[in-house]
């Protein structure tokens, strides 16, 4: 496939999107025929021998028909096919492979349910990974990365405390914005440009403790799947990427729980199956302790707080075989400060609902009711600044989803979402001062922006071939702002000339986009494939921020007549081949994205407290470009990956580097990783990361101009023309585990770790001082080396 | 709002850890700029201006500074006053005069560097002044019901002025000897609620110097050589009344720390010479009032 460079004419445009229509109707047509045939059905669930739990992604293979389904998120499974005798051949890594002979009447539908026991002889090297053994190659979907927590466990992590944020920011086309970040770009986005969903609910920010750790507890978490591109119509919002963080919901056999107690924090998750196994309940909480350390460190701290903590709740409940329900809750808070002078708390909640109902053997639905609530607050406790200020958003979401199987060859999905967003853009209020009765500071309210976005999809997968599946589908989302707000009017020169207020509940501003996404697999044999991609993303709101870094006060703002929404067309193709019996899978993946009104922000631009932020943004052109290459190795006892991307990203917006290209903050060339694993006996492993990446552009100055005898630097107006030094890194973990016994659930493991092994210096910022002479002083400040760590874990 | 946030979050980081190490970084090139900086004060006096050029970013030395320019004030449009040359690049006027309240004035510039003629201009009215400061205290400074060492903040006692942005900034004199001699050491402010009042010096409470909450006077630092305090000392307050856009350009330059991913790209600080972008500096008004006192013993425990 060409990579296409040019941005598409209106007329190509509307070409592509009559194509894609005429697709959808096209192939409903040929179903609605195929459906006529005689066929019968055949459904059933794949089970653990030994704990009966459900498996997920097990392989049913037809062999009459060369083609086959896998099991769902409830280890559920339906094939539709002509009456006749099937041979099945069914495998899931880890476990013994079996066959199956049935004999389908098409008068009804059949059921057979199965159960696999495990490969002791694999089951120690094995890396569950909830997948296709030959996904790599024989999935539609690219740019993709599944992660679960035995691997994210694994690697090495900053204070022994395990990442899923982290873990994802070492993959092929992931970037960490900073140093100690849990803010990342994916192949050149923003750090907004990323779609971040726990249990389906937005998380606005991902960050606790200025971004050294992220809002996810990792015994609490499933798996998380980051989608670089060819993201999938059900997703919209974003223009870059979907990381979509799942929370346990297998029904445990027993109750049983895992946890540790780490250098600075401990966590504990329990879950319990109850009511005959049809209800099962999971609950996991954590919580730093560096602060109660503190006074330690002086008198001078004794006042000083500095934690955070978080809560993951979630229930699942089976009524019957057709209907589950899933409650997924969070709640979390970070708080620094020092008593009676000033402090920060800053934390989300989430929470979801899902419901997934069986219609039949061949149709599912999930209907899901999602909020969130992102807030933070700063409470300064001294005069003359005596107030309270906060800021934050809120969302609460609709979505329905169906998912169909018309037969094995052909799967559609289609359904619709309405979000409603709250962004409350601060507000301050003034404390009166205790002995005089004054006030201070004056009261502020920035007022709420309100706005609806809505989806609606259909999307269709489609075997056309033994070798080829395409897969199609087209997303329109919708948009509108809603009163009350006062919209302001800015000239040519961005000065304010004008404003309109539109009253409670009044609509304005609508959008509407369709969203194409596109896609093809050419499997060239059993081992090797080609995959095509092309997608369009809208995304209607961003971060008021001109930081990269991330801060817990960066608010977000919807689009409105001032901002257009964003737009990125994604056009990828990629090799893959799987290796060794599909122990190694590798890929080597080529992008390009076309983005329009990405927005950055004027020199000096005032992005806190400001009403008239809409004046601060400068909107214009972005690209990006890249080859990704990775090879990784899911099976024995060394397993990890290998990754070299190379990679460009810039932008072009007006009043900034005189209008001309610049290269966007994260246009960091070369970037390799490696992550590997060993495990040498069944109680001890070691693992090392290296990272490697290009310095990170920054803007330097040229000179100095010196008034009242302070020097200052002055800048020509390019913007990053320079580079950090280059950013690398080594990070090293041995585990020892306890003995596994029968007559003992408790197993736990001592995990040791070094964060930065060989102490680079890497520049996380440079600072500029006048000296005693008055000449400037330029100082790097880099975040950690070699930090130490050790951190004890269990399960019973 | 904005700068308190900052501050909070790289508190919060230097916390946590934060080390540094000198480093030289590689600067572009780019052109020479000529730097424009001077004021109109409500003092009787001859006013001057500076005229400099930008310097190379390690340079060493006194900047480089621009000679031979025609230098006026023009006040409301009508009368103008003429600057000449006393020492190169610095210009005074050469006859006193007295800025006052309301009044516009405009610096106009031609420099003459390389043979070409080249014309800058700036505006600013002059606030009305502080009618007096009564009377003044200096104390020692408390944090959480501490007293700190060292360390003292000097309360005027005086109306201040209508106007939540009304923009102040403040220098202060031990002896007669000016301890603010750089633009970071002055100190900058609005009122906000507190405008219009009768300032008793119990209100001004601030965090410590160089934080720059909406108040606060001025806070000595006995810990600096040239800040230490005895009884008998005479103190001097200068307090002056400029622009919000003067008080913002000082900040700007009092922040300009380089580059740091909390902060988004770096850019020039603003100035309001014209044409913009083609000359650095800043030409502003000042309405000043003065307070002394002298320290007592009692002062300092």
């Amino acid at each position: 496939m060409r990579i296409i460079r040019k941005h598409p004419t209106a007329s190509s445009y509307l070409k592509a999107l009559m194509t894609t229509i005429c697709l959808l109707l096209t192939n409903a047509f040929v179903l609605s025929i195929s459906a006529q045939n005689k066929t019968a059905t055949l459904s059933g669930s794949v089970k653990d021998a030994s704990s009966r739990e459900a498996l997920i992604g097990v392989s049913i293979y037809v062999e009459e028909t060369k083609g086959g389904c896998t099991t769902d998120a409830n280890g559920k499974y339906t094939l539709k096919l002509p009456v006749g005798s099937y041979h099945l051949a069914i495998s899931y890594i880890g476990y013994k492979s079996i066959k199956k002979e049935v004999s389908l009447s098409g008068e009804k539908s059949q059921t057979l349910n199965l159960v696999l026991e495990s490969d002791d002889t694999e089951m120690e090297e094995v890396v569950v990974t909830g997948r296709k053994k030959d996904a790599n190659i024989s999935e539609a979907l690219m740019s993709s990365q599944k992660m679960q927590m035995v691997t994210i466990k694994k690697i090495p992590a900053l204070m022994g405390e395990v990442d899923v944020v982290k873990a994802i920011q070492l993959l092929p086309g992931v970037q960490a914005a900073s140093e100690g970040s849990s803010n990342f770009s994916v192949r050149g986005g923003s750090t907004d440009h990323n779609l971040i969903l726990l249990d389906n609910a937005t998380v606005y920010n991902a960050s606790h403790m200025m971004g050294f750790f992220s809002v996810f507890n990792n015994d609490a978490v499933s798996e998380a799947t980051l989608m670089k591109g060819d993201i999938p119509a059900i997703y919209g919002g974003r223009l870059s990427s979907v990381l979509d963080v799942q929370t346990l919901d297998e029904m445990p056999t027993r109750f049983s729980g895992t946890g540790g107690i780490g250098l600075i924090s401990s966590r504990l998750m329990l879950e319990a199956p109850l009511f005959d196994n049809r209800t099962s309940v999971m609950v996991a909480g954590r919580r730093t302790y560096a602060d109660l350390f503190l006074p330690l460190a002086g008198d001078e701290y004794k006042d000083t707080y500095l934690y955070f903590y978080d809560l993951n709740a979630k229930i699942t409940h089976k009524f019957n075989d057709k209907n589950r329900i899933f409650l997924s809750g969070y709640m979390g808070r970070d708080k620094f400060g020092m008593d009676g002078l000033a402090g920060v708390g800053f934390g989300n909640m989430s929470c979801s609902l899902r419901w997934n109902h069986i219609y039949n053997k061949s149709l599912t639905s999930d209907l899901s009711i999602t909020g969130t609530d992102y807030d933070y607050t700063m409470d300064i406790g001294i005069n003359p600044a005596n107030c309270e200020l906060g800021a934050g958003m809120k969302d609460w979401g609709l979505n329905f989803n169906l998912f169909k199987i018309w037969n094995p060859s052909n799967k559609t999905r289609a359904g619709l979402s309405g979000t409603f967003h709250r962004f409350n853009q601060g507000e301050l209020t003034a404390k009166k001062d205790e002995e005089s009765s004054l006030q201070y500071v004056e009261d502020m309210d920035l007022g709420l922006r309100k706005s609806f976005e809505y989806g609606l999809f259909l999307s269709h997968e489609q075997n056309a071939t033994k070798r080829l599946t395409l897969k199609y589908g087209l997303r329109m989302s919708l948009f509108h702002n809603l009163g009350k707000e006062t919209i302001y009017e800015f000239n040519e020169k961005h000065e304010k000339i004008d404003s309109t207020r539109y009253g409670s509940g009044k609509i304005f501003n609508t959008q509407i986009n369709p969203e194409p996404r596109l896609g093809a697999l050419y499997k060239i044999d059993k081992v090797s494939s080609v995959k095509a991609s092309y997608s369009r993303t809208v995304q209607y709101a961003q971060m008021a921020s001109n930081s990269t870094g991330g801060l817990p006060f960066d608010i977000w703002l919807p689009s409105n007549p001032n901002i257009k929404p964003q737009k990125c067309d994604q056009y990828a193709i990629g090799y893959f081949r799987n290796l060794f019996d599909d122990q190694l899978e590798t890929s080597v993946e080529l992008y390009y994205k076309n983005m329009q009104n990405v927005i950055d922000f004027k020199d000096n631009a005032r992005t806190y407290g400001n009403e008239y932020v809409d004046g601060e943004i400068r909107t214009g052109k972005g690209r990006s470009y890249g080859i990704e290459l990775l090879a990784k190795k899911n099976v024995g006892k060394l397993t990890g990956w290998l990754s070299y991307t190379y990679s460009r990203t810039f932008r072009t917006v007006e009043d900034i580097n005189f209008g001309k290209e610049y290269r966007s903050p994260y246009d960091r060339p070369h970037n390799f990783v490696a992550v590997l694993s060993y495990d040498f006996t069944k109680q001890f492993n070691l693992s090392a990361n290296w990272v490697y990446n290009t310095g990170q552009p920054v803007t330097y100055p040229y000179g100095k101009y010196t008034v009242d005898n302070v020097p200052y630097a002055i800048y020509s107006g390019s913007r990053n023309q320079s580079r950090y030094p280059s950013y690398h890194r080594l990070d090293l973990s041995a585990t020892i585990k306890s003995r596994e016994r029968k007559d003992r659930r408790w197993q736990g493991e001592w995990n040791f770790s070094i964060y930065n092994a060989y102490g680079q210096h890497n520049t996380w910022a440079v600072m500029f001082s006048p000296d005693e002479e008055n000449m400037i002083k330029t100082e790097k400040m880099y975040l950690f080396t070699f930090v130490p760590s050790v951190s004890y874990n269990f399960k019973f | 709002m904005s700068k308190n946030i900052l501050y909070l979050s790289n508190l919060l980081l230097l916390l946590l850890c934060g080390c540094r190490e000198d480093i030289i970084i590689d600067v572009e090139e780019g052109n020479q700029m000529i730097g424009i900086y001077g004021c109109i004060t409500n003092e009787f006096k001859q006013h001057q201006i500076t005229i400099s050029k930008s310097g190379d970013f390690y340079g060493t030395g006194s900047p480089a500074m621009v000679s031979g320019a025609e230098v006026t004030v023009t006040e409301n449009d009508s009368a103008t006053y003429t600057y000449k040359e006393i020492e190169p690049g610095i210009y005074e006027m050469t006859t006193p005069m007295k800025g006052k309240s309301g009044n516009i004035y405009t610096l106009h510039v031609t420099t003459h560097e390389n043979g070409k003629a080249e014309d800058y201009y700036a505006a600013d009215t002059m606030k009305a002044e502080v009618e007096s400061i009564d009377s003044m205290k200096v104390m020692l400074y408390t944090f959480n019901n501490k007293k700190a060492d060292d360390y003292y903040k000097v309360c005027p006692y005086f109306q201040t002025l209508e106007g939540a942005h009304t923009s102040y900034m403040t220098k202060v004199e031990i002896n007669g000897k000016l301890i603010t001699d750089t633009l970071n050491e002055c100190r900058t402010m609005q009122l906000g609620q507190l405008a219009g009042i009768y300032l008793n010096g119990k209100e001004l409470e601030a965090f410590y110097k160089g934080v720059d909450f909406p108040t606060g006077i001025y806070y000595i630092n006995g810990e600096k050589d040239d800040e230490k305090i005895k009884a008998g000392d005479e103190i001097t307050l200068y307090l002056h009344v400029i622009s919000e856009d003067y008080l913002d350009y000082i900040k700007d330059v009092k922040s300009s720390s380089g580059s740091n991913p909390f902060f988004g790209s770096p850019a020039n600080v603003r100035s309001n010479i014209k044409p913009e972008k083609r000359a650095l500096g800043y030409f502003f008004t000042s309405a000043i009032t003065k307070g002394t006192t002298i320290v007592q013993k009692k002062d300092l425990e």
